[in-house]
């Protein structure tokens, strides 16, 4: 099975040579709204940091944790999937596991880290778009997966259904964020919820197979944490 | 195969509807520069990955 998945990987990898553009890209937003999201973005980064440097105080496993979630939201974040009916790739966005794990302030920091070695050395994104970047990917998307970890933790969803919910409208709600900036910096507030859900509709049957794809692996992680090392995600038992 | 990324292809639409010109990149790589990062991140991440994951799975349980 293993050496099936690989090959299936090594095999999209060759097929797609050439790297892809992913994030909103240099230049895509006017200076002032990337100037608003960079604003919007920092308090999220400070908080983290301390948040990070407290938690790593008390766990000594907390780093390795925040390594290791670090580098699947780098990976994913980068992982150019093909959509063959749509002619396009697009990429997971792994904060739906990165907000269970971590928490919102935790995420906002990783998800700048990657974007950031993304910008500057893959030609992902932008460096004046790091911010709406950090916003629509790290920050919103982390906001909506615990909102709905919890909503679902209300009605009695079983762990892995809730965690497949999680991470499937995470990924999906850094496409609607991303449409918002995108809508805002283009159009302003003239027709604004028409315009944003215009938007949002060209992104959606691209990205909604690979956020289901997404889902089905963040609960298959999650199902794997639970069962060997359970304490990692007590939080989220309770 | 020649696949153009979402975001991109999204983005690149959009922004050609509302007549807004797309400004270079502050840095701008040549794609051998980019493939060679690409190549070299991916590994170093794998490896932080694998690494940490060992640390928290498995070197505590032997």
């Amino acid at each position: 099975m293993v050496k099936i998945i690989s090959f299936l990987f090594l095999f999209l990898f060759l097929a797609v040579p050439s790297l892809y553009a992913m994030h909103i890209a240099e230049g895509m937003l006017e200076f002032k709204w990337s100037f608003l999201w960079w604003l919007v973005a920092t308090p999220f980064l400070l908080m983290g940091l301390y948040h990070i440097k407290k938690l790593k105080q008390k766990n000594s496993l907390y780093l390795a944790l925040i390594s290791t979630t670090a580098a699947c939201v780098f990976i994913f974040s980068m992982l150019p999937l093909p959509v063959p009916i749509a002619g396009t790739t697009s990429h997971p966005t792994a904060i739906g596991l990165s907000s269970l794990l971590l928490g919102v302030l935790s995420t906002a920091v990783v998800s700048f880290i990657s974007l950031f070695i993304q910008a500057v050395f893959l030609g992902h994104g932008g460096l004046t778009t790091l911010g709406a970047n950090t916003v629509s990917m790290g920050i919103s998307g982390s906001i909506v997966a615990l909102f709905t970890f919890y909503f679902f933790k209300k009605i009695n969803l079983p762990l892995a259904v809730r965690v497949f919910l999680v991470a499937f409208l995470a990924d999906l709600s850094s496409y609607l964020v991303t449409a918002l900036q995108l809508c805002l910096s283009l159009a302003g507030f003239k027709a604004l919820p028409q315009l944003w859900i215009k938007f949002f509709l060209l992104f959606l049957p691209i990205q909604l197979p690979v956020a289901v794809l997404e889902g089905l692996l963040t609960a298959g992680i999650i199902k794997y944490i639970h069962t060997h090392k359970p304490e990692i995600i007590a939080h989220l038992l309770k | 195969m020649n696949l153009i990324g979402l975001d991109e292809k999204i983005g690149h639409r959009l922004t050609q509807e509302y007549g807004l010109n797309i400004k270079e990149a502050v840095l701008n790589l040549p794609s051998e520069i980019l493939l060679f990062a690409f190549i070299l991140l991916s590994c170093l991440a794998g490896f932080i990955l694998g690494y940490n994951w060992y640390r928290i799975f498995k070197a505590k349980t032997k």
